[in-house]
């Protein structure tokens, strides 16, 4: 029902209807934000990218086809902008490229290996472990298990395959459960 | 576990309910048997929806920001006419508050409900000229009569007809809007019913003017040049003839004008009224029904009514769009209201509720000023009605905003000084010019229509002006009183309201809340009324129950930290404070943090002004500046808190250092990385660092980077960690008990003493100790070594490398 709404509504949006696209805002704005929160657990960044995000929905409104479900159109919108946003994501400064070209790749934070991080506190929360998995493996679990997408989907959203998709929420529950273990234990 | 791997995979898929009804089928069957898939799928089962749950929980504490709708919008508006109008709102918010200011002593928020204009606005932005123009516009009665003259002249200047400019009044438009609409629909390429349609839709004058393809700059631009023209032309006559719309009479007998603050003198014996060919004279009576101009000279300050000409017969001439006239109330029925005006003349007056603007509660005796459309004689719609402006207690001032007129739109408050007429019971000099009105006029809803009442009848009983006026500044939520930096007592906020000891309040649309540091203050959004105890004095600005301008004197607690962490689901901020120690405080959006969030990063240097461990405002200290080139070499020097490298000292501050061992052989295979920490670090390690921030004072940050090999190669039983290095130069210190010291190729140079272990390698591998004299007699140019540092620092094992 919803999508239907929304797809109705999108064709307006289309047409560059601003109270339809404000409609649209109203309908999705914190489903769009709050997947964005709990996928980069920074709200600032996260404004900045919802922002984005709603300005690619309101440009590429007319290539949204309308007999399809708003949803996944809208899942793999946000799902782009927080890919690109990985990529984007390094460390601003110019001696940490200079570094990547003598061969060194910085690591990045997330990529902890486990057992360092396992290491770090025992005691952690899941939502607080959800913050030591990697981008992608968070990413992969905020559209499965928020905005509840299947396997096969969310390889549709992420233009990868469903493999891949797998060994991502795999690789990430096993920590996740790892953890949630620990923090019994300890 | 391995034998299971394939349909453990699966087990997502199989909770899912996405396997094939032949796989389903055969995981099913594997579960029976097997108790680790069994256990491990109930896990699973647990894990995902504990997951669920935990974000869906998280996702609901999760607030979208309140201003990211403007911002999507901006956006959207920016993308639309692909111009950079980045600076546009300030300037708008310049030329909103310019015009309203000059054209009704107030803060109106003139542009909009859309986007938080008069957060930008309460910074002032009004110029001098401006403010001159608005200087010489106070003087009384021609500086009203000036302004109006000024404002016809704009008018005619912009192409808008009277009927057009009218209707904009009687929507409820301020002149500072209706300045507006006209300079938009002139620059832009929309036309005036496009403008005034966008505008009644509620939308922003910097967004219509955006729309209409104009720059708010330009506005800005063609306001101010038009104005300041017409005032130099104004300034530079003693004599002038204004016209204007006749209104009607007030009590006295004084004409009063549609746009006019003052009401005119009326003499019949010396003003020339005659019907719209201008010559067949007509009865005063005739006037207000049919509306009519007035032209008339000013001299030396005073009005000289010259001819009032009616603008249409009334049988001949269509009817026209509405008349404005003042009525009595004869009777009330469910249809509409039966009204008599001041001649008598009874009508029916039909009530829609969509279209009729009914400010006050019709009540029988009443008298009120009615717009009524006349669609046919029979059939006359009211437009819109409130109480007489003339009848207003006298503790008005004229400058203040009149009661909204029309309601019905949130953002439109009528504002006073241009269609108030001055009563006749104020004597000028009562007239306070430097009065500024305020921000906006709008009444509580629920005591709307009771507080017009009380107003009339209170003119009507004949309340005593002086109690009027000693009772009316005591906050009671439905005065329309003008207050400043009154004292009240906070008691609690909630959405826009607050409650306090001398009632409740509405928040103004962008209502800030003032909060004074020790040097300077601080405007913050009104959601920090949140974290403000109750009991807290306030003061507040205003006017009725709207409050304009909140200011807060409370002791905040200010602490200078470094930045570590922003934790967005706990909404907490981890910052170190000057020994290290790592402390959180709470923020929420109401915080201010200067600049925006995202620009902080681990390390650097804030000030926090807090309270409770609640950060009101978290500013950067200093704006750090760009790291320099990474610093390659060995560790020389560790010390308590840091370590040297290059002869150059590193402070290490615990969170904001990164360690990470690097072996660069088994990059692509993953684990080539792997977090240490400052304890792991030894002398004589080759490091890469970088300097991720700093400032003046200092390092504020760093990426120590640790290359190593893979422990086990190179020579057996090597140290770890270590790797082989090159001797580019040595020397022999003689006076040093014969110590050896290299110049390796990283720079570093490293010191053997005579006593230390010296082991001889060829081809990796270790063929004996060698006595370090023995070595005085080789050339060690160009051969590799390898060595072990013990504690603080002294090599205790060196390995040389010989070729074959």
């Amino acid at each position: 029902m919803e999508d239907i709404a929304a797809s109705t509504i999108m064709k307006n949006v289309a047409k560059g209807d601003e109270n339809a696209f404000r409609e649209l805002y109203e309908q999705f704005g914190g489903y769009v934000f709050k997947s964005v929160v709990l996928s980069l657990r920074d709200y600032a960044v996260a404004e900045e990218l919802a922002q984005t995000i709603w300005l690619k929905i309101w440009r590429f409104a007319k290539k949204y086809d309308p007999s399809r479900p708003f949803k996944p159109w809208l899942s793999r919108i946000i799902s782009n902008e927080l890919i690109s946003h990985y990529r984007s994501k390094k460390p601003v400064n110019s001696s940490l490229e200079d570094m990547q070209e003598v061969g060194f790749e910085p690591v990045d934070n997330n990529q902890d290996s486990q057992e360092t991080m396992l290491q770090k506190d025992l005691s952690m929360e899941i939502e607080k472990a959800l913050d030591s998995l990697t981008d992608n493996q968070r990413q992969v679990i905020v559209l499965k298990y928020y905005q509840g997408l299947k396997i096969r989907e969310i390889a549709e959203t992420l233009s990868i395959g469903e493999s891949a998709v797998k060994a991502r929420l795999y690789g990430a529950l096993e920590a996740l459960s790892e953890m949630a273990k620990k923090a019994e234990n300890g | 576990m391995d034998s299971c791997k394939i349909t453990r995979e699966k087990l997502i898929e199989y909770l899912e309910g996405t396997l094939s009804p032949k796989q389903d089928e055969q995981v099913r069957e594997h579960i029976s048997t097997c108790t680790t898939c069994r256990r491990h799928l109930e896990e699973l089962s647990k894990l995902s929806n504990v997951l669920t749950s935990r974000l869906e929980q998280k996702a609901d504490s999760v607030e979208l920001p309140p201003m990211l709708w403007g911002k999507i919008l901006k956006s959207v508006q920016e993308n639309k006419k692909q111009s950079k109008v980045a600076v546009w709102w300030k300037v708008a918010a310049g030329v909103a508050a310019a015009l309203a200011i000059m054209f009704t002593g107030t803060f109106a928020p003139v542009f909009g409900k859309e986007g938080n204009l008069l957060n930008v606005m309460s910074g002032s932005i009004v110029n001098g000229p401006v403010e001159e123009l608005v200087e010489s516009f106070s003087d009384d009665l021609l500086g009203q009569l000036k302004k109006s003259h000024v404002f016809v002249q704009f008018q005619n200047d912009t192409g808008v007809t009277d009927e057009q400019r009218w209707e904009l009044i009687e929507k409820g438009y301020t002149p500072g809007d209706i300045v507006l609409t006209l300079v938009i629909t002139k620059e832009g390429d929309w036309t005036f019913d496009e403008v005034v349609e966008s505008r009644d839709e509620g939308y922003g004058w910097g967004r219509i003017a955006n729309w209409a393809g104009i720059s708010i700059l330009s506005v800005a631009g063609t306001v101010a040049s038009l104005l300041g023209s017409m005032k130099e032309e104004v300034d530079s006559k003693t004599e002038f003839e204004v016209d204007s719309q006749v209104e009607g009479f007030d009590d006295s007998g004084n004409l009063v004008l549609s746009d006019f603050n003052s009401p005119i003198p009326f003499d019949e014996n010396n003003i020339e009224l005659v019907d719209e060919d201008g010559t067949t004279p007509i009865n005063p009576s005739d006037l207000p029904e049919f509306g009519a101009n007035l032209t008339f000279r000013i001299v030396d300050g005073k009005p000289h009514p010259q001819m009032i000409k009616r603008q249409r017969q009334p049988h001949d001439a269509p009817p026209p769009n509405h008349i404005v006239l003042k009525v009595k109330i004869e009777s009330v029925d469910a249809d509409g209201l039966t009204v008599v005006d001041d001649n008598g003349f009874t009508r029916k007056v039909i009530i829609i509720r969509e279209q009729s603007g009914v400010l006050v509660e019709p009540k029988v005796g009443d008298t009120v000023v009615m717009a009524i459309f006349a669609p046919a004689p029979d059939r006359q719609i009211l437009k819109s009605m409130r109480p007489p402006l003339h009848q207003r207690p006298p503790h008005f001032s004229p400058q203040d905003p009149p009661p909204p007129f029309p309601p019905g739109d949130d953002n439109q408050a009528s504002e006073g000084g241009f269609d108030t007429p001055k009563t006749d019971s104020q004597p000028d000099d009562a007239q306070k010019p430097e009065i500024k009105g305020a921000p906006k006029a709008e009444p509580l809803p629920e005591n709307r229509g009771d507080s017009k009442h009380r107003d009339n009848d209170n003119v009507i009983e004949g309340v005593d002006e002086d109690n009027n006026t000693n009772t009316s500044g005591d906050g009671s939520a439905s005065d329309n009183e003008r207050f400043e930096d009154k004292i009240v007592t906070f008691e609690s906020f909630d959405r826009g309201r607050i409650a306090t000891d001398s009632g409740e309040y509405l928040l103004g649309d962008g209502c800030n809340v003032l909060i004074k540091l020790v040097e300077e203050e601080i405007v913050i959004r009104p959601e920090i009324l949140n974290r403000v105890k109750s009991g807290t004095k306030l003061s507040i600005s205003g006017v009725g129950d709207v409050i304009g301008l909140i200011k807060v004197d409370i002791q905040l607690d200010r602490g200078r930290y470094r930045f570590l962490n922003y934790n967005a689901l706990e909404n907490q901020i981890q910052v170190l404070d000057n020994d290290r120690n790592q402390i959180s405080f709470a923020c929420d959006s109401s915080s201010t943090f200067i600049p925006n969030l995202r620009d902080f990063r681990k390390g650097f240097r804030v000030e926090i002004f807090s309270r409770d461990g609640f950060i009101f405002i978290l500013r950067l200290e200093q704006q750090p500046m760009d790291s320099g080139e990474p610093i390659n070499g060995e560790i020389e020097k560790i010390t308590n808190d840091g370590f040297m490298v290059n002869d150059r000292k590193f402070d290490v501050i615990p969170g904001t250092t990164d360690f990470i061992l690097v072996d660069p052989r088994r990059q692509g295979q993953g684990q080539d990385k792997q977090p240490i920490s400052f304890d792991d670090l030894e002398p004589g390690m080759p490091v890469t660092v970088v300097v991720y921030h700093k400032d003046n004072s200092g390092i504020l940050a760093l990426r120590v980077v640790v290359l190593t090999q893979k422990p086990g190669e190179g020579a057996g039983g090597s140290p770890n960690n270590d790797m082989k290095k090159k001797i580019v130069d040595y020397r022999w210190d003689t006076a040093n008990n014969g110590a050896l010291i290299l110049t390796l190729s990283s720079g570093a140079n490293i010191k053997i003493d005579s006593d230390t272990p010296v082991l001889k390698v060829i081809q990796d591998k270790v063929t004996g100790p060698v006595a370090l004299k023995d070595l005085r007699s080789i050339n060690l140019n160009g051969l590799f070594v390898q060595f072990k540092v013990g504690q603080r620092g002294k090599i205790v094992e060196l390995r040389i490398h010989f070729p074959e």
